[in-house]
């Protein structure tokens, strides 16, 4: 079997850029090669990735940038376009388009599995100790969400409204996309330290929906998820004049209760000592051992 | 245990079949009659208490059932939302205690005076909002209270269920549910009376949660997921509660159900009552389903699919069959009317509960169809 190989190609990456390590080692990963200002202009480019660039900074590498096929942008700078630069060139840094839930999503909507989609539910809840700034918040999180939004219904925002909560880095975002699409959003990294930061999204379409939220509760436990900065728990509430605090007082609660409302089951004294002689020999027996039929109450 | 002697308007509310069980199985009241106009709900109640061996008499007129049990102490209003008005008048007229379906009426005016006959005939008026027996949200209610998460910022609560209109098809008529045939948006031919008007918790849960009432709302609703229903199915609502608290509501049918003409559950499940209080202090997040079952059974609803369904719990909001603690019957939406009817607690939901959450319910609508905000 001949081997595979892939031409290495040449991506163009600041000498500036903060992220240069973890950048090449994504762009390596493909065969590309990160080269910095000095290669630029010399030969085929595949990508640029200007995004650490101001836009001072992006224009004085001028027509040097006509060599690279995409040019990697913030999304400000695409707007504002490049001197000398055709702006299909451009490409807006959205990376969130990279979270494998937004590829499903359109590869399930483009094959129409599941008819139209008519709403969309996004919840990004983070800890407050992985926040960004405020400002980071409103100009690149709610930006990148709404374009996530648009991205995975293939329908462009009509209406938006937002309702900021706490006065910290947390908004309940309301939006309509073309079509009548409805878009909810819960954005809040103000949530307790002790949690970890979930990322869901529930599509629902005529016919089907699309999610990875889970199916029942805050992360698929049971009972209500009770949280501070100091730590989590869930207590599994029966009722309100009982904490739910401890699992095996539950069970006593409960199994009281069934004997009391007769539905526990029937009596089956004298079937411990089966129970007992039973493992004693499986524990040390190679294979199955036989059980007695009847000892001491029906099985 | 003196029983409380009852007669039921009708079933054509779905949730009437619960208290069916309720009512085969308690000491607490004795059924005496039911009124049914559908033939097909008529032979389920007939052939559900028949199973029963209870001996119960049956109509085809709400009026003359009521006439001719004019003896008994209360009455179940199970009708389509449209028929609450007419027959809690005529209860209340005779002095018959009333528990309602939800909605009482998206009519603020007919609630008012449904509130105010009752008042009048010293009769209780309790409306069906049910989640104010889950023991979660119960727990959840205190801590709020209490201050336990500090400032309330915010509160996330969604109440997505199937629509029903397969297996009722009484359920998309948008007369027999809002009342009167209004265009969701002017020039629309979807109209209200759907998924809003069907789920009257989040709105009642909001205000009994914290003890605040909403100061203003801004709804939108979408391309609808059946495109034979004649009302919402979705809708989204952003507003804001006294006191700064900020809070997003989900009331939708967005859980598709089965085409099939009785009712069937869904993978991956019906209904999804999210409800999430983010405190300055700390966060609390419970949904109605938190204890899970996962089951695939041919003689199960569903024959032979994947679904969830909730596992028993100590207190679901139902009569326990056998009464072996008080607790769990006044923690139940039927035994509370009852122990209230007795003077022995106040009513858990009123009419007023059900007339506040109705005020804002339709300020949505109105958000719905201007595109504004709307203050209460």
């Amino acid at each position: 079997m001949s081997e595979v190989r892939i031409d290495r190609r040449s991506v163009f990456l600041p000498k500036s850029e903060k992220a240069w390590a973890s950048k090449k080692k994504a762009l390596e990963f493909f065969e590309c090669d990160p080269h910095p200002e000095k290669d630029l202009g010399r030969g085929p480019c595949v990508l640029a990735d200007l995004t650490s660039c101001s836009a001072k900074q992006a224009a004085t590498l001028g027509k040097r940038l006509q060599s690279a096929e995409t040019i990697l942008v913030q999304p400000g700078q695409a707007a504002a376009g490049i001197p000398g630069i055709p702006s299909e060139k451009l490409v807006e840094f959205r990376p969130l388009r990279g979270w494998a839930m937004a590829s499903k999503m359109r590869e399930f909507r483009l094959a129409s599995s599941a008819g139209d989609l008519c709403s969309l539910r996004l919840f990004w809840e983070w800890p407050r100790k992985m926040a960004g700034s405020p400002k980071a918040f409103r100009e690149t999180l709610l930006p990148d969400l709404l374009d996530l939004a648009e991205h995975m219904a293939g329908a462009q925002l009509r209406a938006l409204k937002i309702e900021p909560i706490g006065g910290g880095n947390a908004a309940f975002v309301a939006a309509l996309l073309e079509g009548n699409i409805v878009v909810e959003m819960n954005v809040n990294e103000t949530l307790p330290d002790s949690l970890a930061p979930v990322r869901l999204v529930h599509a629902y379409f005529t016919k089907g929906a699309l999610g990875n939220m889970p199916l029942y509760g805050y992360e698929n436990d049971e009972g209500m998820l009770v949280a501070d900065d100091r730590g989590s728990r869930r207590e599994i509430c029966e009722h309100v004049s009982w904490d739910g605090k401890n699992e095996w007082e539950d069970f006593y609660l409960r199994m009281v209760g069934s004997i009391l409302d007769g539905t526990f089951g029937e009596a089956r004294a004298g079937r411990q000592a089966l129970y007992l002689d039973a493992i004693e020999r499986a524990w040390k027996a190679p294979g199955q051992v036989a059980v007695g039929q009847n000892v001491g109450g029906r099985p | 245990v003196k029983p409380l002697s009852i007669v039921v308007t009708s079933s054509a509310n779905p949730h009437v079949k619960f208290y069916y069980e309720d009512l085969s199985n308690t000491a607490f009241f004795k059924l005496e009659a039911i009124c049914e106009e559908d033939p097909v709900r008529l032979k389920y109640a007939e052939d559900f208490f028949a199973a029963k061996g209870m001996k119960v008499s049956f109509y085809t007129d709400w009026r003359l059932m009521m006439e001719k049990h004019r003896g008994v102490d209360a009455v179940i209003v199970g009708s389509d939302n449209f028929h609450h008005h007419e027959q809690v008048m005529a209860a209340a007229a005779l002095g018959k205690h009333v528990y309602s379906m939800k909605v009482l009426s998206m009519d603020e005016a007919q609630c008012r005076e449904m509130i105010a006959a009752c008042r009048k005939a010293k009769v209780l008026l309790q409306v069906e909002l049910e989640l104010h027996f889950n023991a979660q949200y119960r727990r959840m209610r205190e801590r709020i209270r209490a201050g336990a998460l500090g400032k309330l910022d915010a509160l996330y609560i969604s109440n997505i269920s199937q629509s029903p209109i397969c297996y009722y098809p009484n359920w998309g008529d948008p007369l027999l549910s809002y009342g009167k045939v209004v265009p969701i948006r002017p020039g629309e031919t979807i109209c209200r009376g759907g998924a809003l008007t069907d789920h009257p918790h989040p709105f009642d849960l909001a205000r009994w949660l914290t003890g605040k009432e909403f100061k203003r709302v801004w709804a939108v609703s979408g391309k609808n997921m059946r495109p034979q229903l004649k009302v919402e199915d979705h809708v989204a609502i952003t507003g804001e509660l006294e006191g700064g608290t900020k809070v997003f509501i989900n009331p939708s049918y967005a859980h598709l159900e089965e085409q099939a003409n009785t009712r069937r559950l869904y993978w991956p499940k019906s209904l999804e009552v999210m409800v999430k209080a983010y405190g300055k202090k700390g966060l609390l997040a419970a949904d109605y389903w938190h204890k899970p079952a996962y089951l695939i059974a041919d003689g199960w609803p569903s024959p032979n699919r994947l679904m969830m369904d909730a596992a028993p719990r100590l207190s679901q909001g139902f009569l326990p069959k056998r009464v072996s603690a008080v607790k769990l019957v006044g923690e139940t939406r039927f035994g509370s009317f009852y122990l209230a009817t007795q003077g022995q607690r106040a009513i858990e939901s009123s009419g007023e509960d059900g007339l506040a959450a109705v005020r804002v319910m339709n300020a949505c609508y109105e958000s719905i169809s201007t595109g504004k905000s709307v203050s209460l």
